[in-house]
């Protein structure tokens, strides 16, 4: 295995593991009070009433999938490209909400309080999304159940040797 | 990669479905139009006709900001906030009657104006309006603030 190839295999583990911790701890409070989150949602004023409950229901129910594959690394690309769209909602919410001088709270990690919007938020978002567009770009990497499935495959036959 | 991601999606509609339908505290499915209104003591004035109101003059401004200064209030405005209601109401008590419409703004959220809206009405003032959006909503409509005219 060369070198280059063991860093890009660390540089996605790492990354994946970064991106689904920050999902999985940000989906908890959600699925735990959906209404709150819904409130959350609302304070933005970017979703139509009739979507709101919808998307407040399924999208931390879609964090906590992601976060799932994400650290197995089960259709990992598929899962990074998701969190990555995913981020860039959040981050443009973020800046209508700036650009509209909403005095809100981000409704990212906890539903009840938290972090007011702001630039800070926007920057974290950015650096998230930085890490997310890592494993869209490397790939899942050794330590993933992508690449195990593979060689089961190669070797079953069930899948071509590329 | 698309297919991997549609996967995930179908995943995520399965488990939103069946957690919706299994999960005793489950949302409905389309809010009730009032259920993300807030409940305030008065009726609500929008922020363009709080802005024609205040070209015209005919209400008094209410500043209810906890951190409120005049040269950061509304040109004219009186600040009244929750904590100091007392104080406050009794500096502006010669300018500000009972009968005088008054129109209550604060930050963006509305619930602690609403309060501040409640004290005046239990001290007699009726025609109270609180204004949409607060004083950031006020100052990207291009209303007037204080200090960003004494800068100009």
């Amino acid at each position: 295995m060369s070198e280059t190839r063991a860093w890009q295999d660390v540089t996605s583990l790492v990354c994946r593991w970064a991106v689904a911790g920050v999902f999985l701890y940000a989906c908890i409070d959600k699925i735990i009070d959906p209404a709150a989150f819904a409130q959350n949602i609302d304070n933005y004023r970017m979703v139509p009433l009739v979507l709101l409950h919808p998307f407040a229901w399924l999208l931390p129910i879609a964090e906590l999938v992601i976060a799932i594959a994400l650290i197995v690394g089960w259709q990992t690309r598929g899962a990074a490209l998701l969190a990555s769209l995913l981020t860039v909602v959040f981050i443009i919410a973020i800046a209508t909400a700036l650009i509209r001088d909403l005095d809100i709270s981000c409704g990212c990690f906890h539903t009840d309080s938290g972090s007011t919007v702001g630039r800070d938020l926007l920057l974290r978002d950015l650096v998230l999304l930085a890490g997310a567009l890592v494993p869209v770009w490397l790939g899942p990497g050794r330590w993933s159940l992508d690449r195990w499935r593979g060689i089961e495959g190669v070797r079953a036959g069930t899948l071509q040797n590329p | 990669m698309i297919r991997e991601a549609l996967i995930l999606v179908a995943i995520t509609l399965v488990a939103g479905v069946g957690s919706w339908l299994v999960r005793p505290d489950r949302l409905t499915l389309t809010p009730s139009p009032t259920a993300y209104e807030v409940d305030l003591p008065a009726p609500l004035i929008s922020l363009d006709d709080a802005l024609a109101s205040y070209e015209s003059g005919e209400h008094v401004f209410i500043d209810t900001r906890p951190d409120a200064t005049l040269d950061t209030a509304i040109p004219g405005a009186f600040i009244v906030r929750t904590e100091s209601f007392g104080d406050d109401l009794a500096r502006a008590m010669d300018f500000v009657y009972p009968e005088d419409p008054l129109i209550l703004y604060g930050e963006d959220d509305l619930l602690p104006v609403g309060d501040v809206a409640a004290r005046f009405q239990a001290r007699g003032y009726e025609n109270i309006r609180i204004m949409e959006g607060g004083l950031a909503s006020w100052r990207h409509a291009g209303g007037p603030i204080d200090g960003e005219l004494t800068d100009e």
